[in-house]
């Protein structure tokens, strides 16, 4: 049940993906015909990974929002469809994180600004939370004080990744607290990961 | 009738309560194969609550739902033999439900095991249904025709449909039924119907389940239920003596004239004969109305 889970989500994942490969596309495209001097788009290409990081949250959120509450009513057990829906968010998750990489690779020989850390694993981290806080988020929608956490939470861990980012190109963040940071992130991952489970357990569909 | 080895549904128990307030009260049910059922019940008495909770949508807070001996829960194997087919939301968190009819019926054939996809495209040719059309661009009665085409060309052993005929027109209903019978001529599988439209079923129902306020009120066999139930009419004297001794569920007064409502276990031929009352069969509508109106209960000449 569980391949067949992810056999559903991957549609939605599919558009996830393909939104991103575009944005990355137009981003590359047009810095490689227009030159990086004075394009807008091509000098902040490296804004790229804060796209992924919201597409991830809003996409993720909705797509626990509803397609998790199908799949439940359609017979296919909790655990299946959770199961499901952590292997497609961690297939995104990768996805995400090599086009990010990528961005950053060819901002490099385009020579354009970085705003972004390129450190892969901080980059990976953040994405991460993305994924995990969508899942929870996304299945207590419609809860007045869960639908403010979304709206917090989105530009809340976009800010916060570009505050560390910048602060850390800039050597303004000593290492054992850019360390610190990653450990904390990594644990916060790990913490949604348990909520969204155990609300995924609770869970049961007022509709199909 | 083609019934192979289905299971059966059994519920022990069975509580559910959200906080303090206790939505089902200790339900026990068995539901047999090769059966249709009708689920009665008044508004907020706990249908759909209870189709959840036989389903494993809803985690129940006391009591066991097994199905052919399994548990219910989380459990795969048992789930392959159920489907509950429930209303289908137009809107999606805060915004319209642009899913498609098509995507309902993809992701139908991908988790319902035994879906029957030929049977499923007849049923949207019969129902006229657009599978491009988007959820939130159908009407009542098309969402509901969505719910029955993926309830019947799910083939589950047990299906259990959540108020199927709302907002469809008397024209669908019949057409609905019609099919409902076929199908369960055909296969034989057991149906579990909920509905406010309860005289328009009552014909189909083999047995009935009649829910009030959280408790199985009455189960059993539709004919056999109704039959214990008969409108003594008449002189206000008259029809308290024929009544004498039997159980009076409602009474009413019109002038000298008298009528009750009496339950016979015997049938009506366990009142007194030759009295000069007229005694009248009740329908199943007329009895869900006496027995879960809560309105001048046990008046009279008990």
């Amino acid at each position: 049940m569980t391949g067949r889970a992810v056999r559903f989500l991957l549609r939605w994942a599919a558009l996830l993906l393909g939104i991103a490969v575009l944005l990355a596309l137009v981003t590359v495209g047009s810095a490689a015909l227009l030159g990086t001097e004075g394009n807008f788009l091509a000098g902040y290409l490296v804004a790229f990974p804060l796209i992924a990081e919201v597409l991830f949250l809003v996409s993720g959120s909705s797509m626990a929002m509803f397609l998790m509450r199908l799949m439940v009513a359609m017979s296919c057990p909790r655990r299946a469809a959770w199961a499901g829906m952590q292997i497609v968010t961690w297939l995104c998750w990768a996805a995400l994180l090599a086009i990010s990489l990528g961005m950053f690779r060819m901002a490099r020989v385009f020579g354009m600004e970085m705003l972004f850390s390129t450190d892969a694993v901080f980059h990976g981290l953040f994405l991460a939370l993305a994924g995990q806080l969508a899942l929870p988020v996304g299945l207590l929608q419609g809860r007045r004080a869960w639908d403010l956490v979304i709206a917090a939470g989105i530009p809340g861990i976009a800010l916060t990744g570009i505050i560390l980012s910048w602060l850390w190109q800039q050597s303004m963040l000593p290492i054992p607290v850019y360390q610190g940071i990653q450990v904390v992130c990594a644990g916060a991952v790990a913490a949604l990961f348990v909520a969204g489970r155990r609300l995924a357990m609770r869970l049961a569909p007022q509709q199909m | 009738m083609n019934q192979k080895n289905y299971p059966e549904l059994r519920a022990e128990g069975l509580r559910l309560r959200y906080g303090k307030q206790e939505v089902l009260h200790g339900i026990d049910l068995t539901l047999r194969p090769g059966c249709i059922y009708g689920l009665v019940g008044r508004n907020g008495a706990g249908k759909t609550t209870l189709l959840s909770c036989l389903t494993g949508q809803l985690a129940v807070s006391e009591g066991t739902v097994m199905c052919g001996g399994a548990p219910v829960w989380e459990n795969a194997a048992a789930l392959a033999n159920l489907c509950f087919s429930r209303e289908i939301g137009t809107t999606l968190g805060n915004g319209p439900n642009n899913l498609k009819v098509r995507d309902y019926l993809e992701a139908a054939a991908l988790f319902l095991p035994h879906w029957d996809k030929a049977y499923a495209a007849r049923l949207v040719q019969r129902f006229g249904l657009d599978e491009r059309k988007k959820i939130c661009k159908l009407s009542k009665g098309m969402l509901s025709m969505v719910t029955i085409v993926i309830a019947l060309a799910s083939r589950a052993p047990i299906t259990l449909l959540d108020e199927p005929v709302a907002g469809l027109d008397v024209v669908a209903r019949e057409d609905f039924y019609k099919l409902l019978l076929e199908d369960y001529t055909e296969t034989g599988r057991t149906f579990v119907i909920s509905t406010h439209i309860i005289e328009e079923a009552a014909s189909v129902f083999e047995e009935v389940i009649l829910l009030d306020e959280g408790r199985i009120r009455e189960m059993g066999a539709t004919d056999a239920l109704v039959g214990q139930f008969a409108a003594v009419s008449g002189a206000e004297e008259a029809v308290d003596a024929v009544c004498a001794g039997h159980t009076v569920l409602t009474t009413e007064r019109l002038g000298r004239q008298k009528q009750c409502v009496v339950r016979l276990p015997g049938g009506p031929g366990a009142l007194r004969a030759g009295s000069q009352v007229d005694v009248e069969p009740l329908t199943l509508q007329k009895v869900f109305v006496t027995l879960c109106g809560h309105e001048e209960k046990g008046g009279g000449a008990a």
